[in-house]
């Protein structure tokens, strides 16, 4: 990730291999490589038979944490309290008749 | 002791039966401290009381009793507790440990996300961090002394004094620590699980605090209600999946909470019920002081075991 993140221009999965320098296979650094860019971590484009990756823009990972956080499950306890609470489909002439009445005011 | 030392559980399963109702009749942020000081104290109460059942078994055992003053077979005439249930006292006190010690460690992996969400977030304590979601919500994250985070879909719906509202509800959740609130009857539940209801009654206190607090700082509670219903709305609109927990709720079942909020707000403030309030107040002494009353009988019984051993013991040296 760093090494992806310190390049100045997208990486082959050879060119991040030699830079990390380590005797890592060529499947796991692709593998890898591969993992962080369906996380919406890494982009990725063709680069003749390789694909490069340069990191995602962060505007987009964070959005992107923030869904994960909300879709977790957990998210009660990550965080504090959504504005929102469940609804039941049913239920939205109600809220609408609602908010009407809310207008009024 | 015969009695006192069931109470916790009594009173357990009546705070359990009218949180929901506790938490609709009282003004939020009272309801919220309530019951969140009721279940602490009735869980606490709990687990000593068990502690108590099962240590007498436990005093019985040779190998214990050596180390202390009492004898075995003296603490076996006089103790009111069956062994039976002393057993199972101590196997419950295994599991509340467990239970509680799962919910304490489940908290600080969610801590830590949080710190890490936050840290993702960036910006400083307090401030609003808005995300280009195409999801309508807004939450707070109580890491890192808080971020108020909002999605851009949300914020676009609402008219101005509307955005006000939503935000001054996510900081009245930060500023008055109600992830504490939740945390603490959470944990109360895990050791007492009669107390389950007064962790859903929690959560609806303590919203309905912050959507009080966003009134008065606004200075309107119909622009809160608005703002929920609008929001709600708007949410409903745009993506009925990730928002709603539809599949959990049945044609049947209560208003869901987002009604209940607005209902309230759309209704005059409720009243302050101090009578209620010394009613709970008042099981809730009773309780802690039965235990610990208890707890005295406990020691009694222990104290007593071992007067025994002192006028029995001279026997064999007068007569040798």
């Amino acid at each position: 990730m760093a090494a992806v993140t310190g390049a100045d221009r997208p990486l082959t999965p050879a060119e991040v291999l030699t830079e990390l320098g380590g005797d890592l296979a060529y499947t796991t650094v692709m593998t890898t490589l591969a993992r962080l860019q369906e996380k919406g971590v890494l982009t990725r484009e063709r680069v003749g038979r390789a694909f490069a990756y340069a990191p995602a823009d962060s505007a987009a990972v964070t959005a992107r944490r923030m869904r994960d956080v909300l879709n977790t499950g957990d998210d009660r306890e990550v965080v504090l309290a959504r504005f929102l609470d469940e609804l039941h489909p049913d239920e939205v002439p109600l809220l609408a008749r609602l908010l009407h009445e809310a207008e009024g005011r | 002791m015969h009695v006192a030392v069931y109470l916790p559980l009594l009173s357990g399963a009546l705070l359990g039966l009218v949180a929901q109702r506790l938490a609709r009749l009282l003004p939020p942020a009272t309801a919220a401290w309530l019951l969140t000081c009721a279940g602490v104290l009735v869980a606490t109460a709990t687990s000593f009381a068990l502690a108590m059942l099962a240590v007498t078994l436990v005093g019985e055992a040779a190998p214990i009793a050596a180390l202390g003053p009492w004898s075995t077979t003296a603490l076996e005439a006089a103790s009111p507790v069956p062994d039976a249930t002393s057993v199972l006292a101590g196997l419950a006190l295994l599991v509340i440990a467990v239970l509680a010690g799962r919910v304490a460690i489940r908290r600080a992996k969610a801590a830590a996300a949080a710190r890490r969400l936050c840290a993702a977030l960036g910006g400083g304590p307090g401030d609003l961090v808005v995300v280009d979601d195409p999801a309508v919500d807004a939450f707070a994250v109580p890491a890192l002394r808080g971020r108020v985070v909002a999605s851009r879909a949300l914020l676009a719906s609402l008219p101005a004094d509307e955005r006000r509202a939503v935000l001054a509800h996510e900081s009245a959740h930060l500023r008055h620590r109600h992830h504490r609130h939740r945390l603490a009857v959470e944990l109360a539940a895990a050791m007492n699980p009669l107390l389950r209801p007064l962790v859903d009654a929690v959560d609806y206190a303590t919203e309905r605090w912050a959507d009080e607090d966003a009134a008065a700082a606004l200075g309107s509670r119909a622009v809160v209600a608005r703002a929920l219903a609008r929001a709600g709305l708007r949410a409903a609109a745009a993506d009925r999946r990730t928002v709603w927990g539809v599949a959990s709720m049945s044609a049947t079942a209560d208003p869901s909470r987002l009604i209940l909020r607005v209902e309230a707000l759309l209704a005059p403030a409720a009243r302050r019920r101090p009578g209620l309030v010394c009613a709970v107040a008042m099981l809730v002494i009773l309780t802690v002081g039965a235990t610990v009353e208890a707890q005295r009988d406990s020691e009694d019984l222990f104290e007593d075991s071992t007067v025994t051993v002192a006028v029995h013991q001279p026997g064999p040296a007068l007569n040798p």
